[in-house]
């Protein structure tokens, strides 16, 4: 933009006008030629063929009856031509004319164009041969151009006109679409530079007609809305590091503070525990933040679901009989879907591991997959209706649970995971307990 | 063993040299990629510990150019990014393994003993002993001192993965990883039930116990004490 003077020219619909007036021009050239060739040509070409002809048989009558005969056969010829448009001449050894109707022998033989008067008066265009005679003396034939010469300057001045047209339509056309195109352009332009000086919620307007405009425009406006979920999740991160990550800290630096008076093994043993306990946190969060991105789906492969379910019942299993539960699962063998194995292993670990801590010692939890998803089921006191979708969130716990280890961070994790299949997970009363319900995704 | 450890931070670096010296290993320390890469290629180290993170040449780039160079001295990928699709990476790259930060140090040296011992890809063995307890890997059968030992599949990996690493702590996350292929770690104590489980029926009732536990960092299986 250094140069706004020629700010215009580097416009694509500058250039595109441009060419496009180029190639229509050279397209009309071509048609005119045509039209030139198949006219005037013509015109011309018939002129040389008559004579052309009328020379051979002049020529001939001379060959056979000397000059007389061609005399003869001019006389005659001239007398049958009613147009007016022959001309000829017989021309003696001295210079002198012996027959026709023009006057003045060429010098030269051969091929001339010239202007003759008209013995009905006016000029007229002529075309001539002239050919020496045998004995001496010269013969020429001739045929009037008017015609041809008319229809010249008739094309050229409709050819002319329709350039200027070409020339005009041409450009006002494509000034006119590259103007459409600009104001499209510099309408998105204006909204994105919105959106980079802060006004996230910006969006392109969509025409409705479909067109590559609107599909771009339509393509942005999702981007924008993926960028800006992605700086909400931002945001909703360092809020919740903010707000819950202060208590540990605190707890951290009182551990340090009594260390510091008694720096006994223990003390120093919770400390570190405390600090571990932190860096699991942020562990959590990072991963919840990174699945959340959606940049792993980049690694999606064909997992066997049943197969991971399975992995993660064995796993469980002897955790859950330490506590008297019963870890039963009906799992459907064979099915597979698109993901991340790693990921959709912690969900369900996550899960499982849930429904075994907060089930009833002494009872059961099931983990079923099957075409419809995935349930994992407890006989635990469950989630009260109006908290089971808080529970979702970010370090959401219930009081209840506020004794029990765990940082808050599970289902967040298991929900950003089934978002990133596009799996819908859901919490339901299982009368008693807990279901989570996980859909499989579609295709 | 003679250890190479490419990392900037000064502290951690003095952190790791300090508990390899003192475990008996013989440390080389560089603090940038190239100086990293230059002290590989000279050669000798019997494992490397490169953070992903580095300047001049990254962790990634120094590790492809060493393995280019037909240097296959095993190495661990140090990273503040414990990302999935990063281990992924850093594994493609020619790294032998990966911890993420912040690591207790037992978990490193497990790894760094478990690397280097590592048999250079000698042929398939078929059995396994420990004292007096055999692992047939054809026959998926375990017989101690005579007497045949049921197990469980997932309780035989574990085993096999105890026994193709005699001798050598293993920590939790090396189990989490190699037996249940859990790259994460669990808030309940599953390792510790299921080695309880193996124990119950590989030790109980014989005299002498053959796995063992670490404190603070792990397991291990052996037939002497």
């Amino acid at each position: 933009m250094a140069d706004t003077r020629w700010a215009f020219a580097r416009t694509t619909a500058f250039r595109v006008t441009l060419l496009h007036l180029l190639l229509t021009l050279a397209g009309t050239i071509l048609v005119g030629g045509g039209a030139w060739w198949a006219t005037v040509g013509f015109g011309a070409r018939q002129a040389v063929a008559e004579i052309e002809r009328g020379m051979g048989v002049l020529l001939q009558s001379g060959a056979l009856s000397g000059p007389r005969g061609v005399a003869l056969s001019i006389e005659a010829r001239m007398a049958a031509d009613r147009s007016g448009a022959e001309f000829y001449l017989l021309a003696g050894p001295d210079g002198q004319r012996i027959a026709g109707n023009l006057s003045g022998v060429p010098r030269d033989p051969g091929w001339r164009e010239g202007t003759i008067r008209l013995p009905q008066g006016g000029e007229a265009p002529v075309l001539m041969l002239a050919a020496p005679l045998p004995g001496g003396g010269a013969l020429v034939v001739g045929r009037d151009l008017s015609a041809v010469r008319a229809l010249e300057q008739q094309l050229l001045s409709v050819a002319g006109w329709v350039g200027a047209a070409v020339l005009l339509l041409g450009l006002g056309g494509g000034l006119l679409i590259g103007r459409g195109v600009a104001r499209r352009a510099a309408a998105m332009d204006t909204a994105l530079a919105a959106v980079q000086g802060g006004d996230l919620a910006r969006r392109l307007a969509v025409g409705r007609g479909g067109d590559e405009f609107d599909r771009l425009a339509a393509r942005i406006n999702a981007t924008l809305d993926r960028l800006q979920s992605l700086m909400v999740a931002l945001r909703g991160v360092t809020d919740d590091i903010a707000h819950d990550l202060r208590t540990p800290l605190t707890r951290l630096r009182q551990r340090l503070d009594a260390a510091a008076t008694s720096p006994t093994a223990e003390a120093i043993a919770a400390a570190q525990q405390e600090a571990d306990a932190m860096l699991d946190i942020f562990a959590a969060l990072l991963r919840i933040a990174q699945v959340e991105s959606g940049t792993q789906r980049a690694g999606f492969t064909r997992v066997d679901l049943s197969a991971i379910a399975q992995s993660v019942a064995e796993v469980y299993a002897p955790a859950a009989e330490e506590r008297g539960q019963g870890l039963a699962t009906d799992i459907a063998p064979g099915i597979a879907i698109t993901g991340d194995p790693a990921l959709l292993t912690q969900m369900l670990a996550n899960l499982v591991e849930n429904a075994v801590r907060h089930g009833r010692a002494g009872g059961r939890v099931v983990l079923a997959l099957g075409a419809a998803g995935i349930t994992i089921v407890d006989d635990g006191p469950g989630i009260p209706a109006t908290e089971r979708e808080r529970v979702f969130g970010r370090f959401q716990r219930l009081d209840s649970a506020r004794s029990t280890p765990g940082s808050g961070l599970g289902l967040a994790l298991a929900r950003a995971v089934a978002d990133l299949h596009g799996m819908a997970i859901s919490l339901e009363d299982a009368a008693p307990g807990l279901r989570v319900r996980i859909g499989l995704p579609a295709g | 063993m003679r250890i190479l450890v490419v990392e900037d931070d000064a502290e951690t670096a003095a952190y790791i040299v300090r508990g390899l010296e003192e475990a008996g290993h013989v440390v080389d320390r560089a603090a940038d990629g190239q100086d990293g890469l230059f002290h590989a290629t000279g050669g000798g180290h019997d494992v490397m510990v490169v953070d992903r993170m580095l300047p001049k040449l990254d962790g990634l780039s120094m590790v492809r150019a060493v393995r280019a160079a037909g240097i296959a001295t095993p190495a661990i990928f140090l990273t503040a990014r414990a990302g999935v699709g990063d281990r992924v990476e850093g594994l493609e790259a020619g790294g032998d393994d990966y911890l993420a930060k912040p690591f207790a140090f037992a978990e490193l040296l497990a790894r760094i003993n478990a690397l280097a011992r590592r048999p250079p890809l000698q042929q398939e063995v078929t059995l396994l002993r420990v004292g007096d307890l055999e692992m047939d890997l054809i026959r998926r059968s375990v017989i101690r001192a005579g007497q045949r030992i049921d197990l469980q599949p997932r309780e035989f990996r574990l085993l096999e993965y105890l026994m193709r690493r005699e001798g050598q702590v293993v920590t939790r996350t090396m189990l989490l990883e190699g037996v249940w292929d859990f790259h994460f770690d669990p808030k309940t104590s599953v390792v510790e039930t299921h080695i309880s489980r193996l124990r119950a029926k590989v030790d109980r009732g014989f005299d002498r116990e053959l796995i063992h536990t670490i404190r603070g960092a792990g397991y291990v299986i052996r037939a002497d004490g």
